[in-house]
């Protein structure tokens, strides 16, 4: 078995004549927690839409768990054991928490059309099952108490956390996190904290994109840095911290504002 | 919306109990005849609304698979002499296998160019049935389509046709209200709200878009056959895009994403028409039953506007939150 569970060679994607990821290569340990860094458009999300197959690359190669994935669909790859939330949240809407999360349940559970049409034995003994898994994924993140609610009337933060729960029921062994961080507020981002270590604990091998520095240091066992689609650096925090080009590159954004105390983001917390 | 089970399963009741009784309060076989188009209307919104209300799918083809399903029914029971229900099976599984394959193609598309490809596949229909006359018959349509039997059991009368078409129409139901309460009914739902967020939790989008349209086109059939077997003659301006329109509009005013909502639309729309053929010409001079398509085009705008929900699921919305504000306010 081998210690690299999802390997990037050579990626590039260009949309007409932009290219978004050019020519990056990286290898994600099993069992790490992985950062994806880079300024505004630095091609960090297509990168994520690379590996979870919204896109094909249009040079390159992903492989995971030692096997190329090449034009795999994104369901395939869920049944293989990826999973992924989304910057913007793109949650169901028309469900509740229970029900968003007992999608995520579909890659591990198979009755058909047939079954469910005539609720034959096999149907609702899975579906027993599903909903099972499904609470403790929404338990496991505090929501319990909310599964019946449809999950517009949850906060930001409570909806991201089931986006979270929702990826989690697919029992990901690499999890994709874009921006898990975004519009929470500073307690909300602790709790987040504690939930990722969580999940690795479990066994989960997690990439997050992520802006709020402070999380990424904290929490990322190594850090890679785009910039203009291109790989810049990769490292552990503090390397990257001290990191020239890293700085370059952030120059006039302020590199790791998120290090400084951010006192405010108390007062907005509910 | 969403019901409980227990609800589903009292609704189910009523339907079933009020069915049985509507026969002894009707006098005449224009009545009856509207119960039996509410049947037949029914199984077909009904899988109208799991595509369209449901999986997000518009569909403006669904008198398509109708059509397909009375021709196919009629050929192989008058030219083939085989028995009826060999033709109304053999009629489900090839317009099944036809929505099939033109549902891998078409289904890639989104939105209005869906709309208007399943337009276009009804337009193609109505030229065929009306020019193909070998095998449709052309405009004088089909004719000496025999009633439907299982055996000796012949439902000859519009009574009888009546219980047979409402059996098949609460089958349907039934099943249906199943799959919704799935996880498949849950799969559709996801792909209607994000295709995207649907296919990074493992569902395969491409084969629920496709498997359920095949399923509303089964339905569509087996409704087309019933209306072959019970008015002996199909013609093609039944199946005319109108039709497909009137379905969209059962559907929507019911309320999208509700079995029961379908079968509201579909009682409400065809009373409506009724209504509507014999009171306009006496209000507009001239004017024919044709122009209950008008009214039809108000009543969805103003739907649309004011209860976009629908008219069942809309109205349930806002009385459970005028409940709950009563309820707040005490």
């Amino acid at each position: 078995m081998t210690d690299t569970i999802l390997q990037a060679t050579h990626l590039k994607k260009e949309f007409g004549g932009v290219i978004a990821v050019n020519n990056v290569s990286f290898d994600v340990l099993r069992g790490e927690i992985f950062a994806v860094i880079g300024p505004n458009g630095a091609g960090k999300t297509t990168l994520f839409n690379l590996i979870s197959g919204a896109y094909t690359p249009t040079t390159g190669e992903i492989r995971f768990a030692g096997k190329p994935l090449d034009r795999a669909r994104p369901h395939t790859r869920t049944k293989l054991g990826m999973a992924r939330t989304f910057q913007n949240l793109r949650l169901f809407n028309n469900m509740s928490v229970l029900e968003n999360v007992m999608v995520g349940r579909h890659a591990r559970s198979r009755y058909g059309i047939l079954e469910a049409a005539l609720r034959l034995p096999t149907a609702t003994r899975e579906e027993n099952a599903i909903r099972d898994a499904a609470m403790q994924c929404v338990a496991r993140v505090g929501l319990a108490e909310r599964a019946n609610e449809l999950v517009g009337n949850l906060s930001f933060g409570g909806q991201r956390l089931v986006e979270i729960a929702r990826a989690v029921a697919t029992e990901p062994k690499l999890l994709l996190l874009d921006e898990p961080g975004a519009g929470l507020t500073r307690h909300e981002v602790e709790g987040l904290d504690t939930l990722i270590h969580d999940l690795r604990r479990d066994g989960m091998t997690v990439i997050l994109v992520e802006h709020n520095m402070e999380l990424v240091m904290g929490i990322a066992d190594r850090v890679m840095v785009l910039d203009y689609g291109q790989k810049i650096a990769e490292g552990t925090p503090p390397q990257i911290q001290q990191n020239k080009r890293v700085i370059a590159a952030y120059l006039g954004e302020e590199p790791f504002p998120a290090l400084r105390m951010e006192a405010h983001d108390d007062a907005t917390s509910s | 919306m969403q019901f409980s089970k227990r609800t589903n399963l009292i609704a189910f009741v009523a339907l079933g109990i009020a069915l049985a009784v509507i026969p002894n309060f009707l006098t005449n076989n224009y009545q009856i005849s509207i119960m039996i188009l509410i049947a037949l209307y029914t199984i077909l919104t009904v899988g109208l609304s799991l595509l369209m209300g449901y999986a997000g799918q518009i569909s403006l083809g669904q008198a398509v698979f109708y059509g397909m399903g009375g021709y196919i029914t009629a050929w192989i029971t008058v030219k083939m002499g085989l028995p009826p229900l060999v033709g109304m099976l053999v009629a489900a599984i090839i317009t099944g296998a036809f929505a099939y394959v033109v549902g891998i193609p078409m289904l890639r598309l989104r939105g209005n160019y869906l709309a208007m490809a399943t337009l276009g596949l009804n337009v193609i229909f109505e030229l065929v049935v009306l020019q193909e006359t070998a095998w449709t018959g052309g405009p004088d349509g089909f004719q000496g389509i025999p009633k439907f039997s299982l055996g000796d059991l012949v439902f000859k009368t519009d009574r009888e046709v009546y219980v047979l078409v409402w059996i098949i129409a609460l089958i349907v139901i039934v099943l249906s209200l199943n799959i919704v309460n799935s996880r498949v009914g849950r799969a559709l739902r996801a792909v209607h709200a994000s295709e995207i967020a649907a296919e990074m939790n493992g569902v395969d989008t491409a084969h629920y878009k496709v498997a359920v349209l095949v399923l509303s086109a089964v339905y569509a059939s087996i409704a087309g056959s019933l209306y072959a077997f019970w008015n002996g003659i199909i013609s093609p301006s039944v199946y005319h895009l109108t039709f497909s329109i009137e379905l969209v509009v059962m559907v929507a005013i019911g309320g999208l994403a509700s079995v029961w909502g379908a079968i509201f639309g579909a009682a409400g729309v065809t009373l409506l028409a009724e209504f509507l053929r014999n009171v306009l010409p006496q209000l507009l001079r001239g004017a024919s039953g044709e122009q209950e398509i008008i009214a039809f085009g108000v009543i969805l705008i103003l739907v649309m506007i004011f209860l976009p929900e629908g008219l069942t699921t809309g109205s349930l919305i806002r009385i459970r939150k005028w409940r709950a504000d009563r309820a707040s306010a005490k």
